[in-house]
């Protein structure tokens, strides 16, 4: 079994390249980070394990400039997002950034996805909350094709866009290795239907994701 | 707070004999071999490790500490 890392690199916490580098030295075999784009104030949806929300939660890096920086620090080490919070996402840019960033890293890309729990988070990307998984799906499916085809198209309910470019595809193919994150059997049955991987989380008890 | 063994069970019970799809899975930071060896036993290909965000200092010891772990689950 392989030991990873699975953090939230901040700005005020250890820089992604240095982590990156030592957990190669140090034999660990991937390091994943953490999406959260902003924390809406009003901070209306329960943080899932319990009490306050942690002061990292506030100070998140972009999870691609993390992703390249632990990249470009190290040879072997798989580097990824866990979770990427793809349905607040758009489809195309994501899938230019997941390509990239799999360049940069010689195909070491591990892409870990998620629905997210923040709700007022999610609203603020002018996306329903209640159509995530749903978006999710669809984001997913659009992006492979993106990766895949030499020219792309892609027409679905929340998705479309008609034949174009989008270089450079992943040096993985036909991409990297996709997981989803999650603690029921709703993202079980998305990993299983999407033929990918499962993530499951430890269960949401405040000290089990905290110190 | 080390996870509870006995919870193993029930949180890869999820997977419900989804045998097709390879399993990573999250621990906290003071996950015992016990639990390990009980992830490992139901298949899990990769666990980890839910690191607190901390300083530079304060991580790399902390990496030191968890590191004799890889050589025991490589």
């Amino acid at each position: 079994m392989k030991l990873g890392i699975s953090t939230i690199i901040t700005d005020d916490g250890i820089r992604p390249d240095v982590l990156a580098k030592a957990l190669e030295e140090r034999g660990f075999d991937s390091l994943v980070v953490a999406e959260h784009s902003h924390v809406p104030s009003s901070r209306a949806t329960p943080y899932p394990a319990g009490g306050e929300l942690p002061h990292e939660y506030y100070r998140v890096y972009d999870p691609f400039v993390a992703v390249t920086a632990a990249a470009v620090a190290t040879s072997e080490l798989l580097v990824g997002t866990g979770v990427l919070l793809l349905a607040q996402r758009d489809t195309i840019q994501t899938a230019k950034e997941v390509a990239s960033a799999d360049h940069i890293a010689d195909g070491r890309v591990l892409l870990g996805l998620g629905l997210g729990w923040n709700l007022e988070e999610i609203a603020d990307h002018g996306i329903d909350p209640a159509t995530r998984g749903k978006l999710l799906d669809e984001k997913l499916a659009a992006m492979k094709e993106l990766w895949s085809k030499e020219e792309a198209e892609f027409h679905g309910d929340y998705v479309g866009f008609d034949l174009t470019f989008c270089w450079p595809k992943p040096v993985q193919k036909p991409h990297p290795p996709v997981f989803f994150g999650g603690s029921t059997a709703a993202a079980v049955s998305r990993a299983r239907r999407h033929k990918l991987a499962g993530r499951p989380w430890p269960s949401r008890s405040r000290g089990f994701l905290r110190r | 707070m080390a996870v509870p063994l006995e919870r193993v069970p029930a949180q890869m019970s999820l997977l419900d004999g989804a045998t097709d799809i390879p399993v990573d899975v999250v621990v906290p930071e003071d996950v015992t071999p016990a639990v390990l060896d009980a992830y490992r036993h139901h298949g899990v290909e990769r666990a980890s490790i839910l690191l607190c965000t901390r300083p530079e200092s304060e991580t790399l010891k902390l990496l030191d500490s968890i590191a004799p772990l890889i050589d025991m689950y490589r």
